[in-house]
């Protein structure tokens, strides 16, 4: 660049210079106009290490693109940057200033848009353009300006005029996007963190997104854009930083941001421990020639503009369920269980000839299905009773005497749970949470063994969980599966998948986008599903 | 889930929070027109004022909080009132600080006080407001009796004969209006915005740099100012002090809460709903007085107030619901916004 | 020897994991000794059996406190219920009803109505305060309506009068002849039967799953809806028990006499240790949550300080027993 002319990357829209940007006459130095600095930033929850010494960069007026699987630390990072989290170790600087908290940050020109449509409901569109703008007694501007600058907006944004006294909740889930990114905007802001912020827009949308993000980047902010969609952003952004399991893995700049080195950093480069917790050399189990049908799956949908999900499990088969979050997955195996109901369709558990209908927790029982499910501390465990209690309350009614617990027999089957899943613990009296993750884990497993079910709905069991027990849920599996049950595994760790299911059901938009068989099942081909990039044939081989 | 419901119900859900009170209105005041038409004259429309006035303006003091949200309702208010009334003929009378200016003063200092400090329990220990303010509401109602066992005292000479007022134009009304143009004006305030879209969804308030301590605290403070006039009001219309008789102010005033559409849930609360959910609570005794039931009257007063509150609030959960979220997600139909990510 | 959880053996282990029965227990025997110390005829035989004929109404009220509460609600309908009870018997009685049938038709009235609470309160998420204000304010004012409709035999300033048979009052006296009275021996029995139900059957131990995870309950097929109407009634029923209890000990029918009740259920509830959140606690420590109430107002009386004050005391022990245990996480740790 010429000397004298100005870096057009440091001019807001209107021209003038933007603060905090330096304007060095000449080549921009990197650290000059580097606005976000992540350095050996560690950030726990519990047990759960969200980002482990991650560092990252991003410069002014470019957009960077940050990128990962599930679990691997985006939303953290933008918490973080929205000085709603803090962390626990390392340094998280914007303009060399520190967001202590989302007013600070406010203040520093951060916007953050979660993946959270977060809107005040009972509020009207301009309560929630300007929520946070207004001084706590005081409104930064009159309302005559903030009607004229967010109708200015939104018309722009939207496309076509706005009612700006409109209540919120009348508004559907992709108009409140867009509200949300708007308020973000109004800010001027000079760093920009989008969350999976086209979550929620449908396609005609998105063009008008990226249109967005141009003109931030032409004003000289630093776009942030935490995402899934690969194949949006190779249009658009400077820079794509890869995050795995907490750690940030690689950058990529210009040129050299593809979808096949994406996928590799993301994969490939993953540590090593990623490996060692394949099943290695387990072969997947063939499915038994001739198997009867255990579940059935006809026309379900899980939401109103989602495809129909047809999908036969049939005994002793495992079938892995996979997909980037907010797909679905979650939402099917749930539907299957009994918790969720669907819009239209319908489950059948097949035994004996007979069909038993699944439409709620209670006949889910009765069909013999079993929902295990991952997150422990939500659905699973009961922190305020004992390791015997958290496995005996889903059995003392089944085997009460008037009423009254039989804990002789419970305390059988809770042995002989203790010893099929190797459970290690002290007293059986000792609080639930004086085991590990792993062995809790377990204990809902056997709760759920113990009623003898026919098919088991495990929704990422494996979630917080060590090594070896992860090991010990895998031939528990196929030893399951073995005697004939039906198994549905929904796992975020691809590489589980792989000699542990014959098939993996691939979920896109609450619908299956693909289905892998044998051994078309690997980790790449897996999550080059997720990203949307398909095997033909697949969907056929879901419906057998 | 809120977002899957049709519009169309949720504009009627709005619309009717404010239906319910203003029917109500209508059907009370036919029944009062045909059984005790003695309120349409000036004695009677007298008595009406400043018979309610003490409920509407404990109404009103109580909306801030409810406002504020979550579960955000205040049982103190009964019996911090009578706490008030107390303490303005008992302590302030007697040391010579009679005078209106002096009493409304020291009412509502005391009634801001009161609640700042249970504001600032909830706000900084994010405990549940019901249980604080049922604790207040045990510790001030022991108090009170403590102090006072018997009713006695007199109120100041100014404020003692309201009760008996037969002319509708008067400081029993001028008080008030006041205060009801007082709230009109704090509710078009930014702060009092800021408190009803913390109590809407106070995540996207703090995400949006809403500093939700001091919000919370100012709901408490406008709730005190209230409180203090309701009290100065509910002195007048007893003109003593009495340990007792405020403490049904919280079942009326939470009852009057609720008719007037406000959401328990939070975000959701207006003024005039309240005001009118009070005077029709009011209403509703009077009607019950003109039906000559003698000594029963306080029975049927208290009867119906309970009913009626748990009418509101069967029929107010099928309506508007409160947020989804809540306690219990068994079941959920369609689909859900994915729990967000790490 | 008792191993603890960590490891360690012995009576420290046991201790740490008892510590809210411990710490009960210590505070009883404390009070019990300052008591005996200060207060002239603490060891009294009358004053020991009136002592627990008082506790025996107050630990009868709180049966259905501890169970709310330990899925997490609360009963504000207990006083009224109680003073229905106590005054729609006598009116029952007056009728010509025969007390026992009068009793059982009290019991079921009061389990009905307390099922209303319950299943009301659980469809509104919770709301489990607001709801019994208002029903209980609901049926007081309903029952002394239908009590004094009929005139003569009618309530009046409060009060009802009429011909309490015997055997009820002899249930609630503490006179010597009777050595101990029947009314604690039936708490006693209610004791037994509480903490068996609580700690040996199915739906005992499904209210504390309900109370320390109502998601995780639905998804081992408990009943919320269940568990909160049985609750709730289960409370309506001991709230009239009580009541009619109260009704042999005072001879005549009195409304308010239930307005203690209140604050004493719930300050019992959370001295002995049972969370207001839900899923922690017992009966067994009510209990000791009765006893340490009714010892600390036989000192407090001594001292002359009247019901009233002893209601304000009470009330300001539930905020730091919150503040301890009752707090939501900070809404950062939501998004």
């Amino acid at each position: 660049m010429a000397r004298g002319t100005t870096d057009p990357r440091a001019q807001t829209l209107s021209g003038e210079a933007k603060p905090g940007v330096v304007r060095t006459p000449g080549t921009p130095s990197k650290s000059a106009d580097q606005v976000v600095a992540l350095s050996k930033v560690s950030k726990s929850f519990g047990e759960t290490h969200a980002l482990r010494a991650c560092s990252f960069s991003a410069r002014a007026g470019e957009v960077h693109a940050i990128i990962g699987e599930n679990g691997s630390g985006k939303s953290t990072l933008a918490k973080l940057l929205a000085g709603v989290l803090h962390p626990d170790k390392g340094s998280v600087r914007v303009n060399g200033a520190e967001p202590t908290n989302p007013r600070a940050a406010r203040a520093m020109g951060i916007a953050v848009v979660f993946q959270e449509i977060l809107v005040a409901e009972g509020g009207t569109v301009l309560d929630n353009l300007f929520i946070g703008d207004d001084g706590l007694f005081r409104a930064r501007l009159t309302p005559r300006q903030k009607r004229a600058r967010a109708g200015a907006l939104l018309d722009r944004l939207v496309g076509a005029p706005l009612d700006l006294d409109m209540l919120i909740e009348d508004l559907p889930l992709n108009m409140r996007q867009w509200i949300v990114i708007a308020r973000a905007l109004l800010g001027k802001p000079c760093l920009v963190v989008f969350d999976e912020a086209t979550a929620a827009l449908d396609h005609s949308s998105v063009e008008r997104f990226f249109d967005v993000v141009r003109e931030l980047k032409a004003s000289g902010a630093s776009v942030l854009i935490v995402t899934h969609r690969i194949h949006e952003l190779t249009a658009i952004c400077d820079r794509a930083t890869v995050l795995s399991d907490g750690v940030d893995v690689g950058t990529l700049a210009g040129t050299e941001i593809t979808e096949a080195r994406l996928l590799q950093l993301m994969h490939g480069e993953a540590p090593s421990q990623a490996r060692d917790r394949l099943v290695g050399d387990h072969k997947a189990p063939a499915a038994r020639v001739g198997a009867e049908e255990a579940l059935v799956v006809s026309r379900l949908l899980l939401s109103e503009q989602a495809g129909p999900v047809d999908l036969v499990v049939r005994a002793g088969e495992i079938v892995g369920l996979a997909g980037l979050e907010g797909h679905g997955q979650v939402e099917f195996i749930q539907t299957v269980s009994g918790i969720r109901r669907p819009v239209a369709g319908e489950i059948t558990v097949k035994r004996d000839g007979s069909g038993y209908a699944v439409d709620s927790v209670t006949s889910a029982d009765r069909a013999r299905l079993a929902y295990i499910p991952g997150d422990r501390k939500a659905e699973g465990v009961f922190i305020n009773l004992s390791v015997f209690e958290n496995f005996g309350i889903a059995c003392y009614r089944r085997t009460a005497r008037a009423g009254f617990i039989d804990r002789r027999r419970v305390g059988r089957m809770f042995q002989e749970q203790v010893q099929a899943l190797s459970i290690r613990l002290g007293r059986r009296a000792a609080p639930i949470n004086s085991l590990s993750g792993g062995n809790q884990q377990k204990v809902v497993l056997g709760r759920a063994l113990a009623t003898e079910p026919l098919v088991l709905a495990l929704n990422d069991p494996t979630r917080g969980v060590d090594i070896g027990a992860k090991r010990d849920l895998y031939v528990l599996l196929h030893t399951l599966a073995e005697k004939g049950k039906a198994v549905l595994f929904l796992s975020n760790e691809i590489e589980e998948f792989a000699g542990l299911c014959n098939r993996v059901v691939v979920f896109r938009s609450q619908s299956v986008f693909d289905t892998l068989t044998g051994e078309e099942i690997t980790a790449d081909a897996v999550l080059a599903a997720m990203f949307g990039y398909s095997n033909a044939g697949g969907l056929d081989r879901a419906r057998q | 889930m809120p977002g899957n419901e049709r519009p169309a119900v949720r504009v009627l859900a709005e619309q009717r929070a404010l239906v319910t009170p203003v029917i109500l209105f209508g059907v009370l005041l036919i029944i009062s027109a045909w059984h005790g038409p003695h309120l349409f004259t000036s004695d009677g429309l007298a008595g009406a004022v400043i018979g309610a006035a003490p409920l509407v303006l404990a109404t009103l003091a109580i909306t801030p909080v409810a406002l504020a949200g979550p579960a955000g309702v205040d049982l103190s208010i009964g019996p911090a009132m009578t706490f008030i009334n107390i303490a303005v003929v008992l302590g302030l009378a007697p040391l010579g600080f009679s005078g209106p200016a002096a009493v409304f003063v020291f009412a509502i200092a005391l009634g801001v006080a009161l609640e700042v400090a249970m504001g600032t329990l909830i706000a900084v220990l994010r405990v549940s407001t019901v249980v604080v303010t049922l604790a207040v509401y045990l510790v001030l109602d022991g108090l009170n009796t403590v102090i006072l066992p018997q009713p006695g005292g007199t109120a100041p000479a100014w404020l003692a004969n309201w009760g008996s007022a037969s002319s509708v134009l008067s400081p029993i009304l001028y008080v008030p209006l006041a205060a009801f143009v007082l709230w009109t004006l704090l509710s078009r305030t930014t702060f009092f915005r800021n408190v009803r879209l913390m109590g809407a969804n106070d995540r996207t308030a703090f995400v949006s740099g809403v500093p939700l301590i001091p919000t919370r605290i100012g709901a408490h403070v406008i709730a005190g100012v209230f409180a203090g006039i309701a009290s100065v009001m509910f002195t007048g219309l007893i003109g003593s002090a009495d340990p007792t008789a405020g403490a049904s102010y919280t079942l009326s005033a939470v009852t009057a809460l609720v008719i007037g559409g406000a959401s328990l849930g939070g975000g959701r609360a207006k003024g005039l709903g309240s005001v009118l959910g009070a005077i029709d609570i009011w209403l509703i005794s009077y009607v019950l007085s003109t039906f000559n039931f003698g000594l029963n009257a306080s029975y049927w007063v208290q009867f119906a107030t309970g009913a009626v509150l748990v009418a509101a609030l069967v029929t107010g959960g099928i309506v508007t619901g409160l947020p989804a979220r809540g306690w219990w997600r068994g079941r959920q139909r369609g689909m859900v916004p994915a729990r967000p990510g790490r | 020897m008792h191993v603890g959880a960590t490891g360690q053996p012995g009576l420290g282990a046991f201790l740490t994991e008892h510590w809210s029965a411990a710490m009960a227990a210590a505070v009883l025997v404390a009070l019990i000794g300052f008591g005996a110390a200060t207060i002239d005829g603490f060891w009294s035989p009358l004053n020991l059996r009136s002592n627990l004929v008082f506790a025996s109404f107050l630990g009868i009220a709180t049966i259905g406190q501890t169970l709310c509460a330990l899925i997490g609600g609360l009963d504000l309908s207990i006083p009224f219920v109680l003073g229905a009870a106590n005054v729609g018997l006598v009116k029952l009685i007056n009728q010509g009803v025969p007390s026992g049938f009068g009793i059982v038709i009290v019991l079921a009235l009061a389990g009905l109505i307390g099922a209303f609470n319950g299943a009301v309160s659980h469809r509104l998420r919770g709301q489990s305060l607001v709801v019994t204000l208002g029903v209980g304010n609901a049926v007081l004012g309903l029952v002394q309506i239908l009590v004094s409709s009929g005139g003569v035999s009618g309530i009046s300033g409060g009060t009802i009068e009429g011909k309490i048979p015997q055997w009820i009052e002899r249930f609630s006296s503490f006179k010597q002849s009777i050595g101990i009275a029947p009314a604690v021996i039936l708490w006693a029995a209610l004791i037994v039967l509480t903490v068996l139900l609580l700690r040996r059957t199915w739906f005992g131990r499904s209210l504390y799953a309900l109370g320390g995870n109502p998601i995780a309950a639905e998804r081992v097929l408990i009943s919320s809806r269940w568990s909160w109407t049985l609750v709730f009634g289960a409370s309506g029923v001991t709230a009239a028990l009580t009541g009619i209890l109260l009704l042999g000990y005072t001879g005549s029918g009195y409304a308010g006499v239930g307005d203690p009740y209140l604050f004493t259920t719930i300050a019992a509830v959370l001295i002995g240790g049972t969370s207001l959140v839900g899923g922690r606690g017992g009966y067994g420590l009510s209990v000791l949550g009765v006893l340490i109430l009714t010892v600390l107002q036989t000192i407090l009386s001594g001292f002359s300080l009247s019901q009233a004050a002893q209601e304000a005391i009470l009330g300001a022990l539930i905020i730091p027993t919150i503040a301890l245990y009752a707090r939501s996480p900070h809404p950062r740790l939501l998004i």
